[in-house]
């Protein structure tokens, strides 16, 4: 019909210079535009958003008020408040897709009124996500949720991106995950696993890989380490935990990188073209999917997600496990989602739609519901992927970093900072 | 090889023996056959045209007055066959019967005329698969270099050359192939292109450039190509596949400036052949620049060639031809001129010089018609200079320069910088070569004989390759040596042909055409690292009806490996052995590496040899249409390869626990004496093999549809169905995926042994088939031709197989081979490859696990993509004239979705081009 129209508007200038001729196009221009039918056009629709409450929760109160996010594609952000049935309503939005998320915090109070479980913590995180979801109106989105019992070791900061050197020439010896004790005791972190997600751009499994095959059982790690166990380390409230493969002074080098000389531990790769620093204890290698590669593979360009975890078993007999649907390449680590303590997914960039492709994630919304990551397909542009802070403080008052189970929330990007800060 | 050279001498005897006893009976029945050739129109005497009888072979050239003689000729009835430079090929058909006076008459070549070959013609002397491509073709194509005129062989993809890559010949392959690009044979002016010579640094690589790149050759001065896919004559040898011959340009031609222009290449030449004293001297100069992106100035390719040719009679009977051969070609790839100008870039300079003297004397004895000989020379100057910024991603970067086994404090860089890499390469080559040619007619049966030796020699002077600064290596790292090309010996090729061509006419229908051949080659004949090969081959053509000529061939050929893949580089490999940064003592800083060096003796590698089988039907139809089948198959089981071996060797490690005693302030102190570890390691030892397999085979179609005269317009129409399956049948090894094994063995890249697996079961299989229509119309009054070529790629196929694969064996650290039976895979190995029935408590492989299981790759198909190009050329009288071309026509670059693919992906990118090319005649 469009189309029509604009060609009569051509004929239309064909025949100018004859008025007849004029009239008489002018009104079929008339005729064929009343004749479009602009019913396809995009109009605003109201949508609904209901949200229940965590099976954990034996009352059904505590639904009033909370924000529920609807985040677009191309990063507008609308929010609304619920009602007492757990409702909150958006009028006046436009059809798209939209990743709809809620969450708020309780305190330890609150989470003993809501469950009944009186297990000390540092009180509960509940939180809802659904990525990518088309909300063409009048229809009410239901929004579950989930309880997340606050972490009091949470990973604090990756740097995977590298940089560049004065040559414009990568650098990615000043790599480093941080970890936060943020609870208001200090935690022994000696026996502790780090473990690299895998990184395969197609991912080895997906989430509904890892559905059907291990039932949401386990995470698929390529290289696990362990801070050492046989002698203990406190991590105080408020401390941070660097851990590096490279324990030096790295401006000396590259003069946006940072000093790495105080990290904590270093995973060694001793015949490797890097440089270790001796005073610094080692991390130990437990499982790596890869040859030569002992010290820790983080991709500068992405996937790049890591996990903590606890356990008493032998990790090296965990199950070793070829990708979805293969039957050799390389074999990974299949870790018991149980002893997972925290996770942050980050997924490669993609310039085209400014984020990250949700159907390559990782990691399960009950450890993290979004994703971080950087703002460069390839890396190398030195930026660290660091946790927010909360508005909570700790009994000391130490600081608390924002933990909403969904780190496209919880995590920012900075050039600059340093390791064991967390302001700008 | 002694046995070689016996059989050798025997057949010679035997033809020779048959030349004797044939020769009385054909006594007194010899006749002269004097030619005067003129031009049409002028009347003026054509000085040095080729004048052949065929099928006797027969060969002379005209002298200053336009005449030559074939004496002794037998009476017979033949073909004489008379081409000039510029001029229309001269055919009659001539009975000896006495002594004969002829005047030929020859017209120049002219769009005005009638007949106009402007696509490849397959070449009906002979009944080896030939096509011959001449110079209207090349012309109308508007090919700048011989890489341009291949596309119009049957089977080839049209589309555009870029001068910047290089090109070499690959005929019946559907994927570069190192054996058979480094096995091709490119001849011009009777010298072979050598690449014999050509040397690199570092070991074999199956991808690395192989064989004679043919951007080298401008298209401008050649005055036609003989393409050989089929089984060649015994005369051309050390190819094992393809073989093409290109004549340049010799006889009067008027001076001739030409200019092609498109987005993508330059390319100017100006030529000229005139009377020079009693000879005739041709001279061309050709200028290209190519930029192969219009839109990038990142990268270039710059040539320059000055060819000289001296035709000269130093008598009635000698006829000689010198040729002077001069070029210079630079690659160069760098940043943008827009770009900050970091100092990075590479570079290629070509300088060569090459003089070949061609010569021939009619002795008209019995058993010595014509003696030829070539005498030739070439020799290369051939700089690479790449210059790069080194990273040091990991902050520590040693620098190894050790040329010898052992331990070494290294130093090493911290930061990234600028580097460059020079190899200076300097090979020559040698040829000469002597056959002789006579013939001889025994009741209604013809044979020619060829009868020849030759002699090759190869060798490099270059200083090879180097960094500029050896402190700053350009490939810091195990294979970034220095290498001396200067230290390789020289390599000597010696060979010995013998070939009888005979033709039978049984009656007036039915002829019998054979050619037999043999050809012995010998290189580095009593040396270490001897060859020698036997290559024999059958064609044969009969006429079975006046429509129908059946042929069939088979051949073996024969390529003797070059110094590169004789004399391969030393092999190095570097481990770590200490490595202790401490921060607050930088003193006692310490980067310490063992340095293995293995000398390959590459004694091992042999020929690489292609057996040939053809099987043709060419049908000749009404209406002067011609049809014609061929089917082919090529093997080559013996490829060059790089050669799996091993060899292991102790390295150790040191640490503070073990050989390192650090203080303050002072220099780390080593005790070799004291290492934390002693790790053996597995090495490949890097030598080139015959292991690479590969079968090409296929049907070829040629159908020429002969001419719709109401428009003038003629059709051809040909079409390929071929398939390529290569596969590797060295060693299968690998070490153990280090995930089953204890981290000390990963953490080191470690294997306790390497396991082995059966070899050729994974194979990589290419198959395609594609049309190809033309459309020529030829329109003499206005001397215009048009030609529109549609070209179809049905299919495009490629699968790259792996088998499922058990262990059948390893290979300890003492390099001994222990076999795996079938029965032990449900058990286990230790570390040190003991073997346990149940799950032992020590450290151990579950055998079951060392499967490698088939992949699930799938075959790809490429959808159907067809393309369509159009050239025009019009000439303006006696002044020039201007061709057009505009290739995939409507720019068809369609996204279409493969069989393995969900995503649209873009067919066709870059095949829409443009030019136009324009000639004077001053």
């Amino acid at each position: 019909m469009k189309n029509k129209y604009r060609q009569t508007g051509k004929n239309k200038s064909l025949s100018f210079k004859s008025k007849w001729l004029t009239l008489c196009a002018m009104m079929l221009a008339f005729g064929l535009a009343s004749c479009v039918d602009y019913s396809d056009e995009a109009t605003t629709v109201s949508a609904k958003v209901r949200l229940t409450l965590p099976e954990e929760f034996t009352s059904n109160s505590g639904l009033e008020g909370r924000t529920v996010v609807l985040m677009a594609q191309n990063g507008n952000r609308l929010t609304a408040t619920t009602d007492a049935e757990g409702v909150a309503s958006f009028s006046n939005i436009v059809p798209d897709v939209y990743t709809v998320s809620a969450s708020w915090e309780l305190t330890q109070a609150e989470y003993a009124a809501a469950t009944g479980d009186n297990v000390v913590n540092e009180g509960a995180v509940v939180s809802g996500n659904l990525n990518n979801r088309l909300v063409k109106g009048e229809e009410t989105i239901a929004l579950p949720t989930v309880l997340a019992i606050n972490r009091s070791l949470v990973i604090g900061k990756i740097y995977y991106a590298g940089s560049k050197d004065a040559n414009k020439k990568n650098y990615l010896a000043g790599q480093f995950i941080e970890l936060y004790n943020q609870s208001d005791k200090a935690i022994n972190v000696a026996g502790l696993y780090i473990g690299l997600l895998e990184s395969n751009a197609t991912p080895a499994y997906t989430l509904d890989n890892l559905h059907e095959k291990f039932s949401d059982s386990v995470v698929v790690c390529k290289q696990v380490f362990r801070i050492p166990a046989d002698k203990a380390h406190a991590l105080k409230p408020g401390e941070s935990l660097v851990i590096t493969n490279s324990a030096i002074d790295h401006t000396a080098k590259v003069a946006t990188e940072r000093n790495l000389l105080t990290a904590d531990y270093e995973a060694k790769f001793p015949t490797g073209r890097i440089v270790n620093n001796p005073s610094t204890p080692a991390l130990e290698q437990k499982f790596s999917s890869f040859d030569k590669i002992p010290n820790m593979n983080l991709l500068q360009s992405g996937p790049c997600g890591v996990v903590i975890f606890r356990t008493e078993k032998d990790v090296t007999k965990f199950d070793k496990v070829y990708s979805y649907g293969k039957t050799n390449g390389s074999l990974w680590l299949a870790v018991p989602k149980r002893y997972v303590i925290d996770g942050v997914d980050i997924l490669k960039y993609n310039s085209k739609s400014g984020g990250a492709d949700v159907a390559t994630k990782h990691l399960y919304n009950d450890i993290d519901g979004g994703y971080a990551t950087i703002s460069a397909v390839n890396g190398y542009n030195g930026e660290v992927v660091y946790r927010k802070t909360s508005t909570r403080k700790g009994k000391d008052g130490h600081r608390i970093l924002q933990d909403t189970n969904n780190s496209l929330n919880d995590f920012k990007l900075s050039t600059t900072i340093n390791i064991r800060e967390y302001d700008e | 090889m002694k046995k070689g050279i016996a059989r050798l001498l025997l057949l010679l005897n035997v033809m020779v023996a048959a030349t004797a006893s044939a020769q009385p009976k054909t006594g007194g029945e010899h006749y002269a056959v004097r030619l005067t050739v003129s031009e049409k129109g002028s009347g003026e005497s054509i000085m040095m045209a080729s004048c052949y009888l065929q099928p006797l072979g027969a060969y002379t050239v005209t002298n200053i007055d336009g005449k030559a003689v074939f004496a002794n000729v037998p009476r017979g009835k033949y073909t004489l066959e008379i081409s000039y430079v510029g001029f229309e090929k001269y055919q009659t058909t001539v009975e000896v019967d006495r002594d004969l006076d002829l005047k030929a008459v020859m017209t120049p070549s002219s769009l005005a005329l009638k007949e106009v070959v402007v696509t490849a013609q397959r070449k009906s002397s002979g009944a080896s698969t030939t096509s011959v491509i001449g110079r209207q073709a090349i012309d109308h194509l508007q090919a700048s270099s011989l890489a341009d005129v291949m596309q119009l062989l049957p089977g080839s993809k049209m589309g555009n050359q870029d001068l910047t890559q290089q090109h070499n010949l690959q005929l019946r392959t559907l994927v570069n192939n190192n054996t058979s690009a480094f096995g091709s044979s490119i001849i011009v002016d009777g010298m072979p292109m050598s690449n014999n010579a050509t040397m690199t640094q570092g070991g074999f690589s199956s991808t690395a450039f192989a064989g004679t790149d043919l951007r080298q050759i401008s298209a401008d001065n050649i005055e036609n190509v003989e393409v050989i896919r089929g089984i060649p004559s015994a005369e051309y040898g050390d190819l094992t596949s393809g073989l093409v011959i290109v004549h340049s340009k010799a006889g009067v031609t008027p001076w001739q400036f030409k200019g092609k222009i498109n987005p993508a290449l330059q390319n100017y030449s100006l030529g000229k052949g005139f009377k020079w004293k009693t000879g005739i001297v041709n001279f061309n100069f050709d200028y290209a620049k190519a930029w192969g992106d219009p839109r990038q100035k990142t990268r270039s390719y710059g040539r320059y060639t000055l060819n000289m040719g001296y035709g000269l009679d130093f008598s009635k009977r000698w006829h000689t031809d010198t040729k002077l051969r001069l070029l210079y070609a630079n690659d160069w790839n760098g940043k943008d001129p827009d770009a900050v100008n970091d100092g990075t870039e590479n570079s290629d300079k070509n300088y060569t010089f090459g003089l070949t003297h061609n010569g021939r004397i009619s002795f008209n004895m019995p058993m010595m018609r014509t003696l030829s000989y070539t005498l030739g020379i070439t020799a290369s100057k051939l700089d690479t200079r790449n210059s790069r910024i080194v990273p040091v991603s990991s902050g520590l970067l040693p620098i190894l320069t050790a040329r010898e086994s052992g331990y070494y404090l290294v130093p090493w860089a911290t930061q990234s910088y600028l580097a460059t890499g020079i190899t200076e390469s300097r090979p020559g080559n040698f040829f000469v070569k002597v056959n002789d040619n006579f013939f001889l007619k025994a009741g209604k049966t013809h044979q020619s004989f060829k009868l020849g030796a030759e002699y090759r020699l190869n060798w490099n002077s270059g200083r090879g390759y180097y960094n500029a600064d050896d402190r700053l290596p350009y490939t810091p790292n195990s294979n970034g040596r220095p290498r001396a090309f200067s230290d390789v010996p020289a390599l000597h090729q010696l060979s010995a042909y013998a070939e009888d061509n005979f033709s039978w006419a049984m009656n007036k229908v039915n002829r019998l055409r054979a050619n037999l051949g043999l050809r012995f080659t010998s290189q580095q004949p009593f040396g270490h690292v001897a060859t020698t090969a036997l290559s024999p081959r059958l064609n044969l053509q009969f006429t079975a009806a006046e429509w129908l000529d059946i042929r069939g061939g088979i051949g073996l050929n024969s390529k003797a490996p070059g110094l590169d893949y004789l004399y391969p580089d030393v092999k190095y490999d570097d481990r770590v052995a200490a490595n202790y940064m401490p921060q607050n003592n930088l003193a006692g800083q310490l980067l310490m590496y063992h340095t293995q060096a293995v000398h390959v003796d590459n004694n091992r590698v042999k020929n690489a040899t292609t057996t040939k089988i053809e099987l043709g039907l060419d049908f000749k139809l009404s209406g002067n249409r011609k049809l014609s089948f061929l089917a082919y198959r090529d093997k080559t089981p013996n490829g060059f390869s790089a050669l799996t071996s091993y060899t292991t060797y102790e390295s150790n490690f040191y640490d503070l626990t073990h050989g390192l005693t650090p203080s303050m302030g002072h220099q780390t102190m080593v005790d070799l004496g004291n290492p934390a570890r002693r790790d053996v390691v597995f090495m490949s030892v890097g030598g080139v093999g015959n292991d690479n397999v590969t079968v090409n085979k296929g049907l070829e179609l040629d159908f020429d549809l002969g001419v719709i005269k109401p428009i003038n317009t003629s059709l051809f129409f040909s079409g390929a169905y071929s398939e390529t399956q290569t596969w590797d049948n060295g060693l299968n090894s690998r070490s153990v995926p280090s995930a089953f094994l204890p981290t000390e063995y990963a953490s080191y890249g470690l294997t306790p042994y390497k396991l082995v697996y059966p070899s050729g079961l994974d194979k990589n299989t290419y198959r395609r088939f594609i049309n190809t229509l033309r459309l020529v119309t030829n329109i003499p009054r206005l001397r215009m031709v048009a030609s529109f070529t549609a070209q179809a790629i049905w299919y495009d196929y490629q699968f790259d197989y792996t088998a499922t694969k058990n262990p059948i064996g390893f290979i300890t650290q003492d390099l001994a081979y222990h076999e795996i039976t079938a029965d032990m895979m449900r058990g286990y190995l230790d570390m040190q490859g003991n073997y346990y029935a149940t799950t032992p408590a020590v450290n151990h492989i579950k055998l079951s696990d060392m499967t490698i299981k088939a992949s699930d790759a799938v075959p790809v198909k490429t959808p159907i993509t067809w393309n369509l190009s159009g050239r025009l050329t019009k000439e303006l009288g006696k002044l020039g004239g201007l061709s057009l071309y505009v290739n995939n026509l409507i720019y068809y670059e369609p996204y279409l979705k493969g069989n393995t693919t969900s995503t649209l992906v873009q067919r066709n990118t870059g095949s829409f081009s443009y030019g136009v090319e324009l000639y004077f005649n001053l």
